[in-house]
């Protein structure tokens, strides 16, 4: 097991603060835990399920959060804090944390001390002991259902409708990676299990989950669960970049059951800003040197594009582009430097992305190497063109050209977030990179950098005090053609 | 066991909680100012109000809680004063249904779905989902008078759940259960509504709401559940 440092009181006053700073009537658990992971370090990350479970007693004074809190370690599967969510619920006699408790309880690595201590509570209590003890004998179809909601063991290929896919995540993955994981899944309408990394496989196992894991935990699992549906064990490493993540959650969603799938609509988190929304797609205003840094195309191209009636600038003195331009030009450089015949991608999708007016029910935009461009409403793609449905092309998602890829020499940077703070909204400040969580261009910022240093940053924008924006800097000087 | 390194009281986690800055995490001191700003530039609320507002302005980077909490004595003081009348249009309410579960289904309902997740899963399956929601409901409140946000019934009448999360700018993904409340049954319930204005964005802290960015909604009382028409399901 690896060796954990002991966590500062200052990461603790993080996890508090952020359980204390909730909205539980607007707010995603997945949005709650978001910020925080991003910053968290690799020992945080492995002591944020305990952590949690040590603060929860400082909620008691708010109870809506308090269950907020404890609903987010049950959505996580963070057994770590099932001791504390039981002893609250008790002290406070609260029957919701109770059941929640108990739901957290049902894990095999939670000590049997603390699950007595739960049973006592909820003997007589059919829901309570469902929650908390795999053998209880459900007595009604609401109950059986519930039964089959916390041990997917007991779900049969017949028993799926009305049911959430059930994905095991191994926790000896790194935690960081794994924490990330559980969120996107969750987002897409999981329910997560964490498998410790020394505990014997539990009842919850069944035919009807998909586990991602090590090699060793395979082997582990396979050993005391030789009839676990092999092409139902993942063993490819936890991403961290959201291309890749969105790569693994369709590659979880093809070996689930076919009647437990994710959806996978939820996760344009990749593209978050609903690019495809009307106002949004057509908004925008871009220098001809910002458009080359952020498609890859150099400005020749650009110019020699225009010159060719392919796509048409703002205004004709100082030359500005619109958003749809600048993916129409991405999307064409990301097909080119996928394909083993850069030359003969065809150009027709620029000017048909470059002209797209947005549609707010798409759910993905697609092309080909061959021209064609096609859209997504949830229900296939069709051609944007024809409004036929397509079936068996070979569609590239748009999205995939929204993420980092490399061309010759060069590579893009991801063109909604290109740093880890930076943001690209088409509808905030025209479009321009900049700085997360702020109204403040990733070029102003480059701007004072290079006139003042760090200090002229700070002066101008005192808010800025204790945040670190370095990255953003950097993305500046990049657009200002600085580096 | 490991002793906890985590002080008992709240007044010492208050303290605590300061270090989230410094970690850059969710930046407390940030969302209390911008609370301030909203409630001192909304020239829809009293000058003093807004003058009371800004006064805490520094407050903000020492005591970001104390902010808070001033922000909402003021909020209750200033309610009282601001102007509500009878509805004349018909309302809706956009849960999501991670939320619904929350908050609307009578506990022992609640108690037979492990998580938001499963009871989502369970009423897609139905044919009737809204239908099995409402079935669901818990009596008394529906919507306590502080989340009683309220949009004009029309402005979302043919939207799918996708463009109901870009209007309104929800942070969940659809489907959403559609609360209908009718001119009729929200007059007979008592329900008297108003423009939002800032101080309406303190008890959820609300910090990217601006005036007019949904425009026509509408907040306030407490509405029972003898104002509800019935629910729909959005996708």
């Amino acid at each position: 097991m690896a060796l954990v440092t002991q966590a500062s009181p200052e990461f603790y006053g993080a996890v508090f603060g952020a359980l204390r700073n909730t909205a539980p009537r607007s707010q995603s658990v997945a949005a709650t835990l978001d910020d925080l992971i991003d910053h968290l370090t690799e020992d945080e990350a492995e002591q944020l399920p305990s952590a949690i479970g040590e603060v929860l007693p400082l909620l008691r004074a708010d109870p809506d959060r308090l269950r907020f809190a404890a609903e987010i370690a049950a959505r996580l599967d963070f057994h770590e804090a099932a001791g504390a969510v039981a002893d609250l619920a008790i002290g406070i006699s609260d029957r919701e944390l109770l059941l929640t408790g108990a739901t957290l309880c049902g894990h095999p690595a939670v000590p049997a001390s603390i699950r007595a201590r739960v049973a006592s509570q909820i003997k007589h209590h059919p829901a309570g002991w469902i929650r908390l003890d795999e053998n209880a004998v459900p007595a009604t179809a609401d109950q059986v259902r519930l039964r089959l909601q916390r041990w997917p063991g007991a779900r049969t290929p017949d028993t799926g409708l009305g049911l959430a896919p059930v994905v095991v995540l191994d926790q000896a993955h790194d935690a960081r990676a794994l924490l990330r994981m559980a969120l996107n899944l969750d987002r897409a309408g999981a329910v997560i299990r964490r498998l410790p990394k020394d505990s014997p496989v539990p009842f919850w196992f069944g035919s009807q989950t998909v586990l991602i894991c090590q090699p060793p935990t395979r082997s582990r699992v396979l050993s005391s669960y030789p009839q676990f549906p092999e092409g139902q064990i993942l063993t490819d490493p936890l991403p961290t970049a959201d291309w890749e993540l969105s790569r693994l959650l369709r590659k979880i969603d093809t070996a689930l059951p076919s009647s437990h799938r994710l959806r996978l609509t939820a996760l344009r988190s990749e593209v978050p800003t609903h690019v495809w929304d009307p106002e949004v797609f057509t908004a925008g205003v871009y220098q001809t040197r910002e458009v080359s840094f952020l498609s890859g195309a150099k400005p020749g191209i650009l110019y020699s594009l225009r010159k060719q009636g392919l796509i048409a600038p703002h205004g004709s003195r100082a030359l500005r582009w619109g958003f749809a331009t600048l993916v129409a030009v991405r999307t064409w450089m990301y097909l080119k430097s996928a394909a083993q015949h850069p030359r003969r991608v065809s150009k027709s999708i620029v000017p048909l992305l470059a002209r797209f007016a947005g549609d707010s029910e798409a759910v993905q935009l697609g092309v080909t190497s061959e021209g064609g461009v096609f859209v997504d409403r949830g229900s296939g793609w069709v051609d944007l063109e024809s409004g036929q449905l397509t079936l068996d092309l070979p569609i590239t998602n748009v999205d995939e050209a929204f993420r980092p890829f490399s061309f010759g020499a060069g590579t893009t940077v991801d063109l909604l977030t290109a740093t880890p703070n930076t943001r690209l909204n088409p509808t905030v400040l025209h479009g321009t990179p900049y700085l997360k969580g702020h109204r403040i261009s990733a070029k102003s910022l480059a701007g004072l950098n290079k006139r003042g240093g760090h200090e002229a940053i700070i002066t101008a924008y005192p808010e800025l005090q204790d945040s670190y924006f370095e990255d953003t800097v950097d993305i500046g000087h990049r657009l200002l053609g600085m580096r | 066991m490991k002793a906890s390194v985590v002080p008992q009281d709240l007044e010492t986690a208050s303290a605590l909680s300061q270090a989230f800055d410094t970690l850059g995490q969710v930046d407390v001191k940030r969302q209390a100012r911008r609370l301030i700003w909203t409630v001192a530039e909304d020239t829809g609320l009293p000058r003093y109000v807004r003058r009371e507002a800004s006064g805490l302005d520094s407050l903000a980077a020492s005591s970001p809680d104390l902010v808070f909490d001033r922000l909402e004595v003021l909020r209750l003081r200033v309610l009282p004063d601001l102007a509500v009348t009878p509805p004349t249009l018909d309302y809706a309410r956009c849960v999501p249904v991670e939320v619904f579960w929350r908050y609307n289904i009578c506990p022992t309902r609640k108690e037979l779905f492990a998580t938001a997740m499963d009871y989502r899963c369970h009423l897609e399956a139905l044919a009737d989902p809204a239908g099995a929601a409402r079935d669901d409901l818990a009596d008394g409140v529906l919507v306590p008078a502080a989340h009683s946000w309220l949009i004009p019934l029309d402005r979302i009448r043919d939207l799918n759940g996708a463009q109901i999360k870009s209007r309104l700018q929800i942070d969940h993904h659809p489907p959403y259960l559609v609360m209908i409340f009718p001119t009729a049954l929200m007059r007979a319930s008592d329900v008297k509504i108003r423009e939002p204005c800032g101080i309406d964005t303190i008890p959820a802290r609300l910090v990217h709401w601006m005036p007019g960015g949904v425009p026509e909604e509408r907040i306030d009382q407490d509405i029972p559940v003898s104002a509800l028409e019935g629910l729909e399901w959005r996708s």
